[in-house]
């Protein structure tokens, strides 16, 4: 993904929001496949722990990554609200269990800032950028960073 | 690289690959066919060999070209000169066309291969030199006759101007690296051009020719008042100029253009010796036969400066460097007693640990067969250089590593000691990074110019080797220049113009001298006997180091499908699609009998879809079995052996996958059937065998599998040679073997660490292999089996699954979550009921071991592996332990789980990456709720098990389970009170309803098959507590006398194996012999026969009488529980019965008494002496010798069978099996022994 140190000015991306703990974050839309809501997660035994399990994605077999615990947060059970974010990177697609999932916006790459060392714990090197709302910061998440091994 | 040369450069591959696998079948008919070859079939080999050279020419692949052109040479003269191929002439070929092979796999790095033994070799061939040895070099001198700068025009020339194509000045690592391709003009002058030969090759699509012209500065441009912008203007007129080069002297154009050779001197108006015509081909650096070597040495050279420690550095076939100590001189001295030198590379790894050897082992394996002159362990490899006889076909087969990890040197190769101390300290760049500069394709060679001109030269090897002298600029340099920094001098001039900074270049680059070929000079007198060498400059500045690469196309992934198999896929996909609509209209319109319609059909096509892409996949196992003609052609000429190849069912097909993991275990085994199983022809003719042998290979379909042999008629495995090499590894003790069967002691042979042949030898034998083999094959899902006769040959047979993408699988559930376990691993299924996890269930120290039919087996709990809840064992809804019993390799053990589902066919899906490391399971698959179970590795999960420890307990179970263990039914008569009745006496159990029982005439009965069957209850003869009235109970049927008669019990538990201790004091009563622990509980053993005459001895009389007999019985029984039981039932038969407590005491009593003794009974195991010692002592003496003895045992094998038949016993009977025991008796009483 484009640091958001290469852009024209008045750039704008298309963000899917959505929170991890008490954190809210984005990912560039077009890292994303689909938002499921396919909960029915096969539980892998000796996996690594933020490998929540695996799914049933229309007959292929889709990762999920517990990003509550990739991220560092506490892991907790799954409820109907969350949402398994299928995200491309690279050649694979993994899913991302989230939260909740709450909205799609249009963000100007002007609004963008690196990000601090840390977000509420988190490091910073999972992000990408900090996003500036009215509503508040979002943290846009680096992708690849996250789906590191 | 333009994707659209990719995709040109992968059709080219596959292309050529189809081509290829053809060749070595088709070489070996000629081989084989001699003088009176089928012409058509010589054209064939050329035709493919033709294309891929010139396939491989346009595309730069230099080597590929090269090593194409030479086999080609010799082909030809197979075609028009009547050249026989003989053995050698065949090996040389065939070795090339792997190389091809090999090359196209990895065409990136194609350009580094080494191929001057090959190119050398066909040389040879080409002069006929390989039987005669005449030393006529042909197209051999450029390589060094440069390197001295001594000039020796002559006979280079001339074959320049024979073979302009070959002329060409290929240049080191390729020309590419140094910018582009050398072309030698007709006057031998050299200039190195950056056009590629894909430009070319473009340019010849629209027009004609290309011509490199030389405009001399004097008198082609200034002497006739031209300028070079003048020149070039006239030129533009008629044809293209596509690469302009000025030196000081010249000025060189690339031209194409329609002008036809004959009439362009004139138009251009310049000596014809200036001008030479190219084919594209000259561009790439096309083919040279003999310098390639020089090239091979030249990279070495260029390696050692790469940060290499040894006085000499020489490359590997693989790219890797190593530094030697090792000079010339000793060399020189080993090669005066033996014939070659290899370097040889063990991966500490794959080569060495994985089989199961040392680094010292493989040094003494090493010294068997040739001197070791150095070895040195570098970067997880062991280097070797060793000193030996061998051949170089067949060095990789001895020492069991792959070609590429080896590398035959000359003495020259270990030469460039001097000079090189310099380079060490200042280059150090890691030998990949060179090989990966060599790597760039020739297409590169122009933006690869630019690139470096940027940035001081990194210069490549050693261009000059393959200069004629005559056109070298650097001759004109100073000597001690020229000695300093030849190289990287001319490089630069030819490179770049003439207009380098020799000073930069200098402070860059160290001296690396280069030598010239071995092959070289071994061919050719021209050749200088002092090689002063070049230098081949290494240092890579940063820039250099991001070349454009020539990407190795992923040649796996692609897969040839039939034209036919698409269509009916397209058709299926279509039959899909509409199914769907149809669907949709349906259930909108609710219709569910139209819906149902349409799920059948649904249903229907997705099945044929299944089938026809799982078809896809399918290859015929010709695929792998066709490479063994060539293999055993080799190894049979190696060991001197006469083999007869016979390859059936080639058409058989199995899945891609299979086909390719099946190469290196048939391979292993063919290469033990050559090498052990067959005997040399003259051992052969001795035992009688036609002096050739004949190798089998098979393939047919059984059974919905595949099963494939490899059969041979050579020697056989002996079980007893195998006997004793086990014994002496210590493995098992001579107890263990004594018991196994002759065919388990040969299956031994798949034990790690076992070797049958006597000595090692080259091809096999180093006691690895087998295990392996095994291993696997049993990781595919195969099943080994192995059929040996002494004398007569072994086949050895494997049963494969047709697909590993889909397999038959048992669902198992932990809770809530399900796995699947492949069928393939599923030996039985166990279940322990409740009341007997204690006695069935055992734990020893750690181990968990579940008894199972007199085995110990060893246990472990799903739930631990996965680490679910730690603590103990689960326990189902109905509290009984269910176990999956699985096969890892050849061992097997219990894996305990909640619950054991059904069985069914899964698509197995590959894990992610993430999940990787979890080795207890070999993929998931989608179930048909949707939902994911894991299938389970059985191997990992065997890799969980203590398998020592449960070895040990084996061993101190081994005497239990020799004791009298005996199946028994476990039943309640109460529900307070647990029975126990011998299984081997019970014929049926039927669970009958109470209405169903008769009384009549004070008789309890119920009708049954016909007739009436006589019930009894146990506590109508014995004090027990009565069975309560319910709705349904069961009735054990089972005979007495010759009658069959009815237990009555309200309840069956089980049936298990115990070796009972009876306790017969306090509980022996009628119909009860005795008490016992079964599962904790107090269990009363019913004796049946005690029974029945307790309650109705009329009944027990009549059936009798039909069995009447008056004979004496002596029964020999040291278990006062059987004693008793025999007696008694003898007896009741009407016999009178001695006993005696051992051998010992029966056979005083028979001596005693052996007029009225009319019939021995007599225990197998007792102590002092044992029932075959009774029985040879009965038959030792006279008196004796009609008596009839009938052995009885608990426990039963043809092994002992034998032995008792072999001892005299008449009769071997399993001694719970009253009513068999009964039957024998009267029979021998009868009848007598038979004669």
């Amino acid at each position: 993904m484009a640091k958001i140190a290469q852009h024209f000015d008045g750039e704008t991306r298309e963000l899917v929001l959505f929170s991890s703990g008490n954190l809210l974050c984005g990912l560039d839309i077009r890292q994303v496949q689909e938002i499921n809501k396919n909960l029915e997660i096969t539980r892998v035994h000796h996996a690594p722990p933020y490998v929540r399990g695996v799914l049933n994605l229309r007959g292929q077999l889709l990762t999920v990554i517990d990003l509550r615990k990739k991220l560092g947060l506490e892991m907790v059970d799954i409820d109907a609200d969350m949402r398994i974010i299928v995200a491309k990177g690279g050649e694979r697609i993994v899913g991302l269990l989230v939260d909740r999932v709450a909205d799609i916006i249009e963000a100007s790459v002007d609004e963008m800032e690196p990000p601090p060392s840390n977000i509420d714990a988190v490091p910073g090197s999972f992000f990408s950028a900090i996003y500036k709302m009215e509503m508040g910061l979002a943290a846009v998440l680096d992708l690849e960073q996250v789906l590191e091994k | 690289m333009s994707e659209f040369d990719e995709s040109i450069l992968q059709a080219f591959i596959e292309d050529s690959q189809e081509q290829l696998s053809g060749i070595t079948d088709d070489l070996l008919s000629i081989e084989a066919a001699g003088a009176g070859v089928d012409p058509e079939l010589v054209n064939e080999v050329f035709r493919a060999i033709h294309s891929i050279k010139g396939g491989a020419g346009f595309l730069g692949l230099d080597r590929l070209t090269e090593l194409a052109h030479g086999m080609e040479n010799v082909l030809n003269m197979v075609r028009n000169e009547g050249l026989v191929l003989n053995g050698d002439r065949t090996s040389v070929l065939l070795e090339g066309a792997d190389i091809l092979i090999e090359m196209l796999a990895e065409p990136g790095s194609s350009n580094e291969r080494d191929i001057g033994a090959q190119l050398a070799a066909l040389q040879r061939i080409a002069d006929g030199e390989d039987e005669e040895g005449g030393p006529e070099v042909e197209g051999a001198e450029p390589a060094t006759g440069s390197e001295g700068g001594e000039v020796e025009a002559e006979p280079e020339e001339e074959i320049e101007l024979a073979t302009p194509s070959e002329s060409a000045v290929d240049v080191g690592s390729g020309p590419d690296a140094n910018g582009g391709a050398g072309v030698t003009m007709n006057s031998g002058k050299i200039v190195v051009l950056k056009t590629g030969p894909q430009r070319a090759a473009e340019a010849l699509e629209t027009l004609d020719y290309i011509y490199v012209i030389e405009y001399r500065r004097d008198t082609d441009i200034e002497g006739q008042g031209k300028s070079v912008a003048s020149v070039l203007e006239e030129l533009e007129e008629t044809g293209i100029v596509m690469e302009t080069k000025e030196e000081e002297e010249s000025l060189f154009v690339l031209f194409a253009t329609t002008i036809d050779p004959e009439v362009i001197p004139a138009l251009v108006e310049v000596d014809e010796e200036q001008i030479r015509e190219l084919v594209s081909d000259d561009l790439a650096g096309e083919g040279k036969g003999e310098e390639e070597p020089a090239v091979g040495e030249a990279a070495a050279d260029a390696e050692t400066g790469g940060g290499v420690n040894g006085r000499t550095g020489v490359m590997m076939n693989s790219g890797s460097v190593v530094g030697l100590e090792t000079g010339p001189e000793k060399a020189i001295e080993a090669l005066e007693t033996l014939d070659y030198i290899y370097l040889i590379e063990y991966r500490t790894e794959s080569d060495i640990e994985e089989r199961g050897k040392s680094a010292a082992s493989v040094l003494e394996e090493l010294v068997d067969t040739g001197v070791v002159l150095e070895s040195k362990e570098e970067g997880g490899s062991l280097f070797v250089l060793f000193a030996t006889t061998i051949d170089p076909e067949v060095i990789s087969a001895l020492v069991e590593v792959d070609e590429e990890q080896i590398r035959a040197l000359a003495p020259e190769d270990l030469e460039k000691v001097d000079g090189i101390e310099e380079v060490e300290e200042t280059v150090d760049i890691p030998p990949d990074e060179v090989v990966e500069v060599r790597s760039e394709g020739g297409e590169v060679a122009g933006e690869e110019i630019v690139d470096r001109e940027k940035s001081p030269e990194p210069v490549p090897p050693a261009e000059e080797e393959d200069l004629p002298p005559e056109a070298l600029l650097v001759l004109e340099k100073p000597p001690e220049e020229e000695e300093r920094l030849p190289g990287v001098e001319e490089e630069t001039a030819f490179a770049e113009g003439g207009e380098a900074a020799p000073a930069d270049v200098k402070e860059e680059t160290p001296e690396v001298p280069i030598e010239k070929a071995e092959e070289v000079e071994s061919v050719g007198p021209t050749v200088p006997a002092e090689p002063v060498k070049p230098a081949a400059p290494v240092k890579l500045p940063e820039p250099a180091r991001k070349p454009v690469q020539v990407q190795a196309p992923a040649t796996e992934s692609s897969l040839r499908v039939h034209v036919g198999l698409l269509d009916s896929l397209m058709n299926l996909a279509g039959e899909l699609v509409l199914t769907r609509n149809q669907l949709i209209q349906e259930v909108d319109l609710q219709d569910l009998q139209a819906v149902e319609g349409s799920t059948q059909r649904l249903d229907q096509v997705t099945t044929e879809l299944q089938e026809t892409i799982v078809s896809t996949r399918m290859q015929p196992v010709g695929n792998v079995f066709g490479k063994f003609r060539r293999i055993v052609r080799d190894l049979s000429r190696n060991l001197a052996k006469e083999v007869e190849l016979v390859i059936e069912g080639e058409e058989v097909e199995l899945d891609k996958t299979i086909i390719e993991a099946l190469s290196d275990p048939l391979t292993h085994l063919v290469r033990n059937a050559l090498d052990h199983g067959i005997e040399p022809p003259e051992v052969r003719r001795d035992l009688g065998k036609p002096s050739t042998a004949k190798l089998r290979l098979r393939a047919l379909h059984q059974a919905g599998q595949v099963l494939i042999e490899v059969s041979d008629d050579g020697r056989g495995i002996d079980p007893q040679k195998v006997k004793e090499k086990v014994l002496s590894s210590g493995q098992y003790d001579r107890m263990q073997l004594d018991v196994m069967s002759e065919k388990e002691l040969v299956r031994l042979i798949f034990q790690p660490g076992f070797s049958t042949s006597e000595e090692v030898t080259d091809i096999s034998g180093r006691g690895v292999g087998m295990d392996v083999v095994h291993t696997n094959l049993t990781r595919l899902g195969g099943v080994v089996d192995i059929d040996t006769e002494v004398g007569v040959g072994t086949t050895i047979s494997i049963k494969l699954p047709l697909t590993l993408a889909i397999i038959p699988s048992l669902l198992v559930a932990m809770g809530e979550e399900r796995f699947a376990i492949p069928q393939v691993n599923l030996a039985e299924l166990a279940r322990v009921p409740a009341g007997q996890t204690e006695q069935r269930i055992q734990r020893i120290g750690e181990a968990r071991v579940l008894r199972l039919r007199g085995r110990l087996l060893p246990l472990i709990g799903l739930r631990e592996v996965l680490g679910i809840e730690a603590g103990e064992m689960s326990a189902s809804r109905d509290g009984a332990t269910h176990i999956a019993v699985l096969k890892a390799s050849d061992f097997q053990f219990g894996l305990i789980v909640d619950e054991l589902l059904d069985s069914r066919e899964i698509v197995v899906k590959s894990l992610d990456r993430y999940l990787s490391d979890c080795k207890i399971y070999a993929g998931a698959t989608i179930l048909g709720d949707g939902t994911v179970a894991l299938i389970l590795d059985v191997m990992g999960l065997s890799n969980r098990l203590e398998l020592e420890e449960v070895s040990q307990l084996e061993e101190e179970e081994e005497d239990k389970t020799r004791s009298d263990a005996q199946e028994l039914l476990l039943a309640h008569n109460a529900p307070e009170e647990q029975f126990a009745l011998p299984v081997k006496l019970v014929s049926r159990i039927e669970r009958i309803h109470k209405s169903q029982i008769e009384n009549t005439g004070g008789r309890v009965s119920m009708q049954y098959r016909g007739g009436h069957l006589v019930l009894f209850s146990i506590e109508q003869a014995a004090r027990v507590i009565p069975r309560p009235e319910t709705e349904y109970l069961y009735v054990v049927v089972f005979r007495v006398a010759d009658g069959e008669v009815g237990l009555l019990v309200s309840e069956i538990v089980d049936i298990v194996i115990e070796a009972v201790e009876v306790e017969e004091k306090g509980f022996s009563q009628p119909g009860i012999s005795g008490s016992t622990i079964i599962g904790g509980e107090t269990t009363l053993m019913v004796d049946l026969y005690g029974l029945v005459r307790a309650v109705d001895p009329e009944w027990v009389k009549r059936q009798e009488e039909m069995l009447k007999g008056e004979a004496t019985i002596l029964v020999a029984e040291d278990t006062p529980f059987f004693r008793q039981q025999f007696k008694r039932f003898l007896e009741g038969a009407g016999y009178q019965v001695l006993v005696a407590e051992n051998g010992a005491e029966g056979l005083r009593i028979l001596e005693e008494r052996h007029e009225e003794i009319d019939l021995l009974v007599t225990d197998i195991e007792m102590p002092e002496l044992d029932g075959l010692g009774l029985t040879r002592a009965v038959r030792a003496d006279e008196r004796l010798a009609e008596l009839p003895v009938i052995a009885v045992t608990s426990l039963s094998g043809e092994e002992d069978e034998k032995k008792g038949k072999e001892a005299g016993v008449d009769d071997y009977l399993i001694k719970i099996d009253q009513e068999e025991v009964l039957r024998s008796v009267h029979h021998f009483l009868e009848e007598g022994r038979e004669a």
